[in-house]
């Protein structure tokens, strides 16, 4: 995707999110599911299949962690590297279908 | 790895501890000179106003200077009242500066004019307050051309070539204004935009509990503004103060100094540093309870140490903060929420004054 097409969906997204189109039950809910003991959101993308959100662990990560976010369609894991060799980087592509029909104009 | 950013916080996995205190950027000292403004907006968290008189000698202020820098202090953020309208703003500044601190104001704009070209030279860099849009500004400030105002006033640092910042109330209301009010501010040179939740005290008990944000407005802001600061990346910085509340708990050890009393100035347990209208200097909110004051500004320059000393009673309120946000899974302004827990209203979901809201 073209740059500038990034930035039209991130405009489009913050004024969908902002005008209050998606209800504040289902942002609850969201940010619930993304919540997943022993990581640490360490950032957040929003893309066309949902968000791309990055965790930090310290520990082994095994899939079955990841259950409870749903559908997911990628799932990276960096080591932190030369920062710090005991750290783990996980970046997941999330399935948030209640932030699709953003309409790009 | 001396000062390298890590993900969790320096000192959780052995790296070493950065410079930093707390979770500002720099050191800071929220100075308020006066209470007096022109305005009297129904949020003012310091209900200021026209007839409010506390006021904060000029002497007093220029001699202390050098006390908050030797106390580790970098910058000092004027606001108050209104700081444009301080009689002595250049002398104060200048004593900043020459005490080796950067001077920044918030201001609402209607000073930013040529005929006061003086209060902004005076200063290192401004950033005037809005509200949102025009319809909602101008209501809170109860004031057909405030808006009007502070554009102008963001047009006059743009024609001097001066860089200039906005500090954006988040309420209900002006929450869904924010996109279009980037758009707007983009063109007229602002650089930085700091969004700040509508804190639920001084006028706003009274008049503005309408727009309180709720738990779930706090999740709205915090993806509208991670949205936002993707969609300006590399032509506005746009900070919130709002994050997760696991990814302040995996933070604290930028409290480090703080929950330990490990400081070695007074900057590194106090960050900001809030200095009241009448003299009174206050840890981190405007509306922290007056019981953890930490002293005059007479005393402070007198013994810097009895402040310190003083840290001792806040500690526990700092560390029930933290333990409070083990069961907390969503977003919240942790100054207000160490506020609250300081204040007795403790508790999971608890901001300053917030009605529950999902």
């Amino acid at each position: 995707m073209k740059p500038t097409s990034n930035r039209a969906m991130h405009k489009a997204l913050a004024s969908r999110l902002a005008s209050r189109e998606i209800p504040d039950d289902v942002l609850k809910s969201l940010a619930d599911r993304l919540t997943i003991d022993d990581l640490t959101i360490g950032g957040i993308d929003f893309c066309p299949y949902g968000i791309c959100i990055d965790y930090f662990s310290e520990k082994p990560v095994e899939l079955a962690t990841f259950k409870p976010l749903g559908k997911y369609r990628e799932l990276r894991l960096f080591p932190w590297g030369i920062l710090d060799d005991e750290l783990w980087r996980v970046r997941l592509e999330v399935h948030v279908p209640e932030l699709q029909t953003v309409r790009v104009r | 790895m001396d000062g390298a950013p890590h993900p969790l916080g320096a000192g959780q996995t052995g790296v070493q501890p950065t410079v930093r205190a707390g979770f500002l950027p720099g050191r800071t000292v929220h100075l308020h000179p006066l209470a007096r403004c022109n305005l009297a907006c129904k949020h003012c968290y310091s209900s200021s106003g026209p007839q409010a008189s506390a006021m904060l000698d000029p002497d007093l202020l220029v001699r202390l200077m050098p006390h908050l820098a030797d106390e580790g202090y970098e910058t000092l953020s004027l606001s108050g009242g209104e700081p444009l309208l301080y009689p002595e703003l250049p002398r104060v500044a200048e004593a900043a500066r020459a005490a080796g601190m950067r001077t920044i104001a918030i201001t609402n704009g209607f000073r930013v004019a040529p005929r006061f070209q003086h209060l902004i030279d005076a200063l290192d860099g401004l950033a005037v307050s809005f509200d949102g849009l025009r319809g909602v500004h101008d209501r809170v400030r109860g004031t057909p051309r405030a808006f009007e105002m502070g554009v102008a006033a963001l047009r006059h640092l743009q024609s001097l070539g001066r860089p200039a910042a906005v500090a954006y109330t988040v309420s209900r209301e002006s929450l869904p204004d924010l996109p279009a009010f980037l758009e707007m501010v983009a063109p007229l040179g602002v650089r930085g935009v700091q969004l700040r939740p509508l804190v639920m005290t001084g006028r706003a008990t009274e008049e503005y509990t309408g727009p309180a944000l709720g738990p779930a407005d706090m999740i709205r802001l915090w993806l509208t503004a991670s949205a936002l600061q993707m969609a300006w990346d590399g032509e506005m910085a746009i900070h919130c103060d709002a994050a997760p509340a696991e990814a302040v708990r995996a933070d604290r050890m930028a409290w480090r100094a703080a929950l330990t009393g490990t400081g070695t100035v007074l900057s590194d347990e106090i960050n900001p540093l809030v200095i009241t209208p009448d003299g009174r200097l206050r840890p981190y909110t405007f509306d922290f309870p007056a019981r953890h004051d930490l002293g005059s500004v007479e005393t402070f320059m007198v013994s810097p140490v009895q402040a310190r000393r003083r840290m001792a009673g806040l500690r526990p309120h700092l560390a029930h903060a933290f333990e409070d946000l083990a069961d907390e899974t969503g977003v919240i302004d942790w100054f207000a929420w160490v506020t609250a827990r300081a204040q007795g209203r403790a508790g999971p979901g608890v901001q300053r004054g917030i009605p529950a809201r999902v």
